[in-house]
């Protein structure tokens, strides 16, 4: 079975103290895991976008196939670190990176339309898979959970993954499966008992991708869907179907 | 076929698995939600992922309810047969002289297997109140478990330790949950080998099972899922799919437990 891991990274994980994950330590985990490919960011990135974002190219385009480029993307679009708003969506429609991943919770910015927008309007041209960084704590409801809903109705082409949700946000979880179809879960830290199963019989396995928890350690999610309660076309949305369907509906244009 | 073959065709994993951690009712205290409330789903998921047993101290333990949660235990000992077992739950809350009524009351129960303390939600193991259950768990021989998290309760757990040179404790999740405690409770597995950890429901640790058994000796780790508050097929896969043998992946899903409870004069789990 083909499996894309949509939450992965390299680099140096400023919230521990150890090594930094060197690309050959990602695709050496990968191949334990039997993971295929994963969608991956480098940590330098969240600090210096545009010097991460580049780095990380390079080691996705020496990967073989296997790593897939994930840019680290801010609102803060004043042509330093993130180019200006024009700028963006041509450097993104040339350089063409799987996906882009945003951390609001982390990297400490509003996540509304006032701030946010410029940078939306251009995911949203483009119907690019946007990870989200779902964070701990309040956090992740005062910043992103409560205006989510709200980013999700104003930019509806952008498909939104959230990714390192907590056991403890299940009811943001369900309502956003319910009411907003362009938010989609990574099955990492989907955690609650019989969640999983529940969500898939009730909104679709569309709705599902395969990704690692902390560390991109694959393991705990490969047993949920691997034994998850549902039929084997639905694991095969969630491991590699539902990243290629997204990956086919980005309008890169000419 | 082999452990990660079966989970990968969706079928039962084909050797001995016990659930040491489990905590039979939903929860809905910290934001969380489980997709399902009875005992039944939990016998279902236990049917498909070839869980055999599981020791249980139920949810209502954790908000104080001693008495009603190991009498829940007793019911559902006779509901479910060789499946559910049960951890003596204590909690310091109703006074030393509740505590002595439970345990003199359950500790020779049919199905009681194990003890279990919600330590930090509950204080410290050092409280007066938990003094006479740990005394009878060294006594009896029974395996402990600690909820534990984080690091700042170590030094308690050492006193414990000392004070106690015969038990048998299992710190639960991971050791602490997160890498730097994990760590720093292996140095102390390494000083003491009656210290277990299990394996339940950390999401935040990036040590993997693999590692960790690696660091802290294989037998020292015992299979736990926290259902039904948590998921047990991520549990499951946690220990399968990460890259350690089979053969000790059959130590960590069963026989380590096993072993734990040989000698004890509490019940034992048939399999």
């Amino acid at each position: 079975m083909r499996i894309v891991d949509v939450n992965c990274f390299v680099g140096i994980d400023l919230k521990e103290i150890r090594p930094e994950v060197t690309p050959e330590e990602l695709l050496a985990r990968m191949e334990v895991s039997g993971v295929t490919q994963s969608v991956t960011y480098y940590t330098l990135a969240e600090q210096q976008i545009r010097l991460g974002n580049e780095e990380m190219d390079r080691v996705a385009a020496a990967s073989g196939g296997k790593i897939l480029p994930c840019w680290i993307a801010s609102p803060y679009m004043d042509g330093v670190q993130m180019p200006l708003p024009e700028d963006y969506l041509k450097l993104l429609r040339e350089k063409r990176p799987a996906a882009v991943r945003l951390d609001p919770v982390n990297q400490l910015y509003p996540f509304d339309s006032f701030f946010c927008d410029e940078l939306l309007a251009v995911l949203d041209e483009l119907r690019i898979p946007t990870i989200v960084s779902h964070g701990k704590g309040k956090g992740a409801f005062t910043i992103l959970l409560q205006k989510l809903p709200e980013i999700a109705a104003q930019f509806p082409h952008i498909p939104f993954i959230l990714t390192n949700a907590s056991h403890a946000t299940e009811l943001a979880t369900y309502m956003l499966l319910k009411k907003r179809p362009s938010v989609y879960f990574a099955t990492g830290f989907f955690c609650g008992a019989g969640m999983l199963d529940q969500c898939v019989e009730r909104f679709g396995a569309e709705r599902f991708l395969f990704g690692s928890s902390v560390n991109n350690i694959a393991a705990g999610s490969l047993g949920l869907v691997y034994m998850g309660r549902f039929a084997d076309s639905e694991k095969e949305k969630i491991f590699h179907g539902n990243w290629d369907r997204l990956q086919e509906g980005i309008k890169w244009g000419s | 076929m082999g452990i990660v073959e079966a989970i990968r065709q969706g079928k039962p994993i084909p050797v001995p698995v016990i659930d040491t951690h489990t905590h039979m009712g939903p929860s809905a205290t910290g934001g969380e939600h489980q997709a399902f409330e009875d005992v039944e789903g939990v016998i279902e998921l236990m049917d498909a992922t070839g869980i055999d047993a599981i020791c249980t101290a139920p949810m209502i333990f954790c908000k104080g309810y001693m008495e009603r949660a190991n009498e829940y235990s007793a019911q559902l000992i006779e509901q479910y047969p060789g499946r559910i077992y049960a951890n003596l739950a204590v909690c310091p809350h109703d006074g030393v002289d509740a505590v002595k009524r439970v345990v003199d009351k359950y500790g020779k129960h049919k199905g009681f297997v194990a003890m279990k303390f919600l330590t930090i939600y509950h204080g410290s193991p050092l409280r007066e109140e938990y003094q006479y259950a740990i005394a009878f768990a060294q006594e009896a021989g029974c395996p402990l478990t600690f909820h534990y998290w984080g690091d700042k309760m170590l030094p308690d757990v050492k006193q414990v330790l000392e004070k106690y040179p015969k038990l048998k404790l299992i710190l639960a999740h991971q050791g602490g949950g997160v890498r730097e405690a994990t760590l720093k409770t292996i140095e102390v597995m390494k000083q003491c080998d009656r210290l277990y950890i299990d394996t339940c429901g950390s999401l935040q640790n990036s040590i993997d099972i693999w590692e960790m058994a690696q660091l802290a000796g294989e037998d020292r780790l015992v299979y736990g899922s926290d259902i039904h508050y948590m998921e047990p097929r991520y549990e499951l896969g946690k220990i399968a799919f990460s890259g350690m043998p089979e053969r000790v992946m059959k130590k960590i899903y069963a026989e380590n437990y096993l072993r734990l409870l040989e000698g004890s004069q509490m019940d034992h789990i048939k399999l």
